[in-house]
């Protein structure tokens, strides 16, 4: 017999379906950090700049990883790099609200639903305005660990000191040979 | 060795996508094609068998001899290039896979017309889709055909850590679906096997990381070695320590000088046809090839002293080959594509095309033996 006595396949077949739907390739590659609007509109249109800043915040609010006490959240992104985001409910619905949002002072701002706690999220230290993107998927939220590393949503996009940004890693080293070839493949 | 009509299964296109085969038709025509298959004897797959094992014993002689004397010369081969081949063989990196493409004809030695020893594709058609074919069709007959569990048994004796970065080129379907199959089996092998497409890799200026900022420790790259060496990266490879895959010293031998090389060797071998780096030393017609070319382009047959041609290949250099016609199958031109894993044969997958130089427009064509 020199056939294989069974084929099984984990990643394609019926599971690939499930597997592109994940999506290998929905992480910003290339971008830009900026560390506020003013910055961003030294360099890009306002009003690019407006739309981006207003998306990552929102997606700050949404997505930001949550800590359950401050010193969980200052353990993974420094001292004093951490700000209480207040839990509410509101029939049966959970809503997040930031106390400092709008507020120089640190206020605690007052809401009218029942207060049930606050979790912890990382300072939103910049955006990352991604290169060629749609509208509406264009800007994320940037945040610093405690090593300095600032990170794209999951995307480890260079280190931070203050405002300071160096992009440490370089893209695009490869596959200009394939280009250049228009469309060729590189199998054989 | 026979080519017989087949009845195609009604269903084969559901059949093909149900396995995850995404390019069973390329620009509108099949690639697939199940309307034929070619049938063989026990004592001819033997052949083949035994044939593809003496070939890959002979290219890791030449690679030996090239390295232990600093042939690198005439392979057109960079200082830096020529570093990274020595330094992967001397270190004993291991192989995955390569396939011979073989001339096989009724009562004739098997004979080598080149060595896809690098980035190797038709790979996922061979050792899945055609092994499905005959599961439903000749469930009793056997085929040369153990790709898939032989990948599985191969990953982990690379020597390669929990995590290998796969790579290709953007937009083909056919290099994204071999690069996924290999990712498949690695998967079943235990292997964290990650994508990524080849420009979306990064240097940090320690070593190469993917799209999340990981270290890429091992990258299978279905992309040629002399691209990469062409390109800016190829500076950090060597001092980033990546365990690459296939090694650098495939450079050797998918490069068609390899050709010339072994007819040194092993001259008057069965399965090697005579091979110069000069023409006009074969008598009669040869095959100038680029000694870098890749999917039949710009080979063409030449008499005399004729040299070949550059065109979109061909400035580094040509092979002379003598010219062996494929064998004619009432208007089909069969090539034997015949795989090992491992150094291991492995299994054959047939392409076909209606001209006797075989392109990328040639068709897959299952087989089977009794």
């Amino acid at each position: 017999m020199k056939r294989s006595r069974s084929i099984r396949l984990v990643l394609l077949g019926a599971a690939a379906v499930t597997l592109s739907a994940c999506g290998d390739d929905d992480e910003p590659i290339g971008g830009q950090y900026f560390a506020d609007e003013a910055q961003c509109a030294s360099a890009e249109n306002g009003d690019t700049c407006r739309a981006a800043v207003a998306e990552a915040r929102g997606r700050h609010m949404l997505t930001a990883p949550r800590f359950a006490s401050r010193q969980q959240c200052e353990q993974e992104y420094g001292a004093a790099n951490c700000e209480p985001v207040e839990v509410a409910q509101a029939q049966g619905q959970a809503q997040t609200t930031t106390p400092s949002n709008g507020k120089p002072d640190g206020a605690p701002q007052q809401t009218s639903t029942p207060r049930t706690g606050f979790s912890f999220i990382p300072l939103m230290t910049g955006f990352w305005l991604a290169r060629n993107a749609a509208p509406g998927a264009m800007a994320s939220p940037v945040y610093r660990d405690a090593q300095g590393r600032a990170f794209s949503g999951r995307s480890y996009v260079g280190t931070l000191q203050g405002r300071n940004f160096t992009a440490d890693t370089t893209r695009g080293g490869f596959g200009g040979t394939a280009m250049a070839r228009s469309g060729s493949g590189g199998g054989s | 060795m026979e080519r017989i009509a087949i009845t195609p299964r009604s269903d084969w296109r559901r059949r093909a996508e149900g396995l995850g085969f995404a390019f069973h038709t390329i620009d509108g025509k099949p690639y697939w094609d199940e309307t034929a298959a070619y049938l063989f004897t026990a004592a001819e797959i033997d052949e083949i068998e035994d044939a593809t094992a003496e070939l890959e014993r002979c290219c890791m002689a030449a690679v030996e001899k090239v390295v232990r004397e600093n042939l690198f010369a005439p392979f057109g081969m960079s200082e830096a290039a020529a570093a990274l081949a020595r330094a992967s063989w001397q270190r004993g990196e291991r192989n995955l896979y390569g396939r011979f493409d073989l001339r096989v004809a009724p009562g004739q030695p098997p004979k080598l017309y080149e060595y896809n020893a690098d980035t190797p594709t038709a790979l996922f058609e061979a050792s899945v889709v055609q092994w499905e074919w005959l599961q439903t069709l000749f469930a009793d007959d056997d085929q040369f055909n153990s790709i898939h569990e032989k990948l599985i048994d191969a990953w982990p004796r690379l020597g390669l850590g929990p995590v290998v970065h796969f790579t290709c080129v953007r937009d083909h379907d056919e290099d994204r679906g071999t690069t996924d199959y290999l990712r498949d089996t690695a998967t079943q092998a235990g292997i964290e096997a990650p994508f990524l497409f080849v420009d979306e890799i990064g240097w940090n200026g320690r070593g190469f990381v993917d799209g999340e900022g990981r270290p890429i420790a091992a990258l299978f790259k279905l992309y040629p070695w002399e691209w990469l060496m062409a390109e800016d990266f190829s500076r950090h490879i060597g001092p980033s320590g990546v365990r690459m895959i296939e090694p650098a010293w495939k450079m050797i031998l998918s490069n068609k000088a390899i050709l010339a090389l072994l007819w040194h060797m092993f001259p008057d071998h069965p399965n090697l046809l005579p091979a110069y780096l000069e023409p006009g030393k074969i008598a009669g017609p040869a095959v100038a090839k680029p000694l870098l070319g890749r999917e039949g382009e710009d080979v063409r047959v030449v008499t005399g002293a004729e040299a070949g041609r550059p065109g979109s290949y061909g400035a580094e250099g040509f092979v002379y080959q003598a010219a062996a016609p494929l064998p004619d199958f009432g208007g089909h031109y069969p090539v034997v594509g015949s795989w090992v894993v491992a150094s291991q044969p492995a299994g054959i997958g047939i392409r076909e095309d209606d001209q006797p130089i075989t392109t990328n427009t040639s068709r897959f064509v299952p087989h089977l033996f009794r």
